[in-house]
């Protein structure tokens, strides 16, 4: 409207020209554009691909038998060297991407850049960041694009010409908190969490106007002292407790319900936090509107091992029981895979995925609650020990952040998994600013005999049994994606971008695209042809971490690859 | 004769016990490069090492020196190893990678040059490169017990 109103000052050839966008849809998604996303080919509107984050894609113009023919259609660098663990947007005619740096809107089809807007984060904020340095998206409604940034603002930017529109501070950065994540928009709210669970700060979310940026409302993710849920503590323990809310959630529009993981408790040490410690490794069903918990679902109750609950929680009608019910599904870092009914928050099934799994012997479908170990049960008591103990999954999880893909069609999900133990000694947590707030000593990792550190699987959520898998010595750290065309498509630390059949595991195109994928793949058409588009730039967290010889001369450099079928 | 033995396996134990565990790990960088793999590999190595080193203590001048003076030369800087060790932890690893070991992304700090302590201070005091500065989160002797640990290692 307001485009039309001021063009109407101009020429008629600039007339012509705006009119020509605003009907080639270009300037805004509105919110019809987002509830739809999942639906509609032309543009990625969300992060996800669609609300529920099911991250697939109906076309088929790329299909098993001729994804050989896969060719890079265009390359853009990003010109950093952090992860390029991020999804781009596409509306309209334009991609946009979100770096830690940077945000930036490219020409979809030809890979040129339109603009560039810095962002701008205080030289010392690396000493914050717990895992690396990411931005993992953005969210979009109304012409404004909106972002989060590393030392834990929320920016509002226009679409047209990258320029600020507002900005706010959620948190001190100082504390140890910062946010990579994309928000999201649901409920007429933007809604955005937080990082920096591993440095003694109190886990959040907040909902922000759209317009203003105005915060509405703030919800902390552990109790005041005498509120409910502050019985699962020690005294005193809350206000470090952790539960940071780091990757973005889900949302269902009809039951107007919002799904939000939560992470580890502060400090890891689960004897000196005491309880259960709500709502840490949790997910918490929350009206967008005021930010109000419904109902929520603790996985680890009480963790001792950083199992955060924070993985994405995909929305999906499964067939349970032969009765299409509406679920949510979570891959826990923990090692099971959780099938919640969303509606309520009633656990639905909880199977092992993870290849190893030492700290449960499973999940009571009675209380919903899990079957400790005697190792688990001893750690549960143990503030302080001598000896290193191992535990598997390790801290990397069963599967980390790296989202899954759900087919509608198949009914089958899509998972990078992780196969690694790890070996712990708890000791007295010490808190200092900006340090590490763990109360353990990480001794490393432990490799599985085979030495596959990751498998890609398909699982089948409803009878929690896995279909196929593609093992491989370094874990798999980029999202997933599937496709109509039967193809599932994911990238490796290694620089591989590839494409596997959906039905049978099997990899059928591959491309190296030079450095490390810890991108977030997505399809898209324009002009009736269609397009992948992944980020390449190599994945910190592990690789710093873990000290995998096989990344060795894998180089950082963060770009972004879009291909299509040869003509 | 009695008395100066016990005494003698007392200051060792802990030393054997932290041998167990941290100094070991990267005494053995191959194996790290290797990505924490074979446990069964790298025992041996371990071994022969704990063995010189206790055989290093047992001879007649080690005994000495650890009897004539309380408490025992070796054991402060194993402490303050240790307290490096733990503060790597806090504010290190999640860069350069546990026990030192990352895949190239950072520094691999197993590298940095014995004698350089000046340069080591100065580079985490004031940041270079990626690294930010350190210099008024850490302390000076925080900083002597990370060049402790860092120095330590091979």
């Amino acid at each position: 409207m307001t485009t039309i109103f001021r063009a109407s000052w101009c020429s008629a050839l600039f007339f012509a020209l705006v009119c020509l966008a605003t009907t080639a849809g270009h300037a805004q998604p509105s919110l019809a554009d987002l509830r739809n996303d999942a639906a509609t080919t032309a543009d990625v509107t969300t992060y996800g691909m669609g609300w529920g984050q099911q991250r697939y894609s109906s076309l088929k113009q790329i299909s098993t038998s001729n994804a050989k023919r896969l060719v890079p259609v265009w390359n853009l660098s990003l010109d950093n060297s952090a992860n390029a663990s991020t999804q781009p947007l596409v509306i309209g005619d334009t991609m946009y991407v979100a770096t830690h740096s940077h945000t930036l809107a490219i020409d979809s089809v030809t890979g040129r850049q339109k603009w560039k807007t810095p962002v701008e984060v205080p030289a010392d904020v690396n000493g914050y960041l717990c895992c690396g340095i990411h931005s993992r998206g953005l969210a979009a409604l109304d012409g404004v694009l909106y972002r989060t940034t590393i030392d834990a603002h929320v920016v509002a930017l226009n679409m047209k010409d990258g320029k600020q529109v507002w900005k706010q501070k959620a948190a001190d950065y100082k504390m140890g908190y910062s946010m990579t994540h994309a928000p999201l928009i649901a409920g007429g709210v933007l809604i955005t969490g937080i990082s920096g669970g591993e440095y003694g700060t109190r886990g959040f979310l907040d909902g922000w106007d759209l317009k203003t940026g105005e915060k509405k409302w703030h919800r902390w993710t552990t109790p005041e002292p005498g509120e409910k849920g502050s019985e699962t503590w020690n005294p005193g323990r809350t206000e470090k407790g952790g539960g940071p809310t780091w990757l973005t959630g889900t949302y269902d529009p009809e039951l107007d319900l919002v799904y939000w993981g939560t992470g580890n408790g502060g400090p890891w040490n689960a004897s000196a936090r005491g309880g259960d410690s709500l709502y840490i490794c949790s997910v918490l069903a929350i009206k967008p509107s005021t930010g109000e918990i419904v109902w929520h679902y603790q996985f680890s109750p009480g963790d001792p091992y950083d199992y955060d609950g924070t993985n994405e929680l995909v929305l999906a009608d499964l067939p349970i029981a032969g009765k299409p019910t509406k679920a949510l599904m979570q891959a826990n870092r923990n090692g099971f895979f959780y099938v919640l009914d969303r509606t309520n928050g009633k656990l639905l099934s909880a199977t092992q995925y993870a290849k190893k799994v030492t700290w449960a012997k499973g999940v009571d479908m009675a209380t919903g609650r899990p079957i400790d170990t005697e190792l688990t049960a001893m750690v549960r008591k143990t503030e302080e020990m001598k000896d290193f103990i191992e535990v598997w999954p390790s801290a990397f999880g069963g599967k980390n952040w790296m989202p899954m893909s759900y087919d509608p069609g198949k009914k089958l999900v899509y998972v990078n998994t992780i196969n690694m133990g790890m070996k712990v000694k708890y000791q007295k947590p010490e808190y200092k600013q900006g340090a590490w707030y763990l109360g353990l000593d990480l001794g490393g990792w432990t490799d599985p005999e085979d030495g596959m550190r990751g498998a890609l699987v398909a699982w089948d959520p409803a009878t929690g049994k896995p279909v196929w898998e593609v093992k491989s010595k370094t874990p798999n750290w980029a999202g997933v994606l599937s496709t109509a065309g039967g193809l599932v498509f994911t990238g490796a630390q290694t620089g591989e971008f590839m494409a596997f059949d959906a039905s049978s595991g099997k990899k059928v195109w591959q491309f190296q695209t030079g450095s490390g994928i810890s991108g977030l793949p997505i399809a898209w058409e324009r002009d009736g042809k269609q397009y992948v588009t992944v980020t390449s730039g190599s994945v910190q967290v592990y690789g710093t971490l873990a000290g995998d010889a096989n990344l060795a001369n894998v180089p950082a450099g963060g770009s972004v690859w879009t291909f299509a079928l040869m003509e | 004769m009695q008395a100066r033995d016990t005494h003698v396996l007392r200051s060792l134990s802990p030393l054997r016990e932290r041998l167990g565990t941290i100094p070991l790990r990267s005494l053995s960088p191959a194996r790290e490069r290797a990505g924490v793999r074979g446990k069964s590999r790298a025992q041996p190595y371990l071994r022969a090492i704990k063995i010189a080193l206790l055989l290093a203590f047992t001879t007649p001048n080690a005994q000495a020196q650890t009897t004539a003076t309380e408490p025992a030369p070796q054991a402060p800087t194993n402490v303050t190893i240790d307290a490096g060790k733990k503060l790597y932890t806090s504010y290190c690893a999640r860069c350069h990678g546990l026990n030192m070991v990352n895949n190239g992304s950072s520094f691999d700090l197993r590298t940095f040059p014995k004698e350089a302590k000046e340069r080591f201070e100065r580079s985490v005091k004031e940041g270079i490169k990626a690294m930010p500065a350190w210099g008024n989160t850490l302390s000076n002797d925080e900083l002597a017990a990370l060049w402790a640990y860092v120095s330590a290692s091979q």
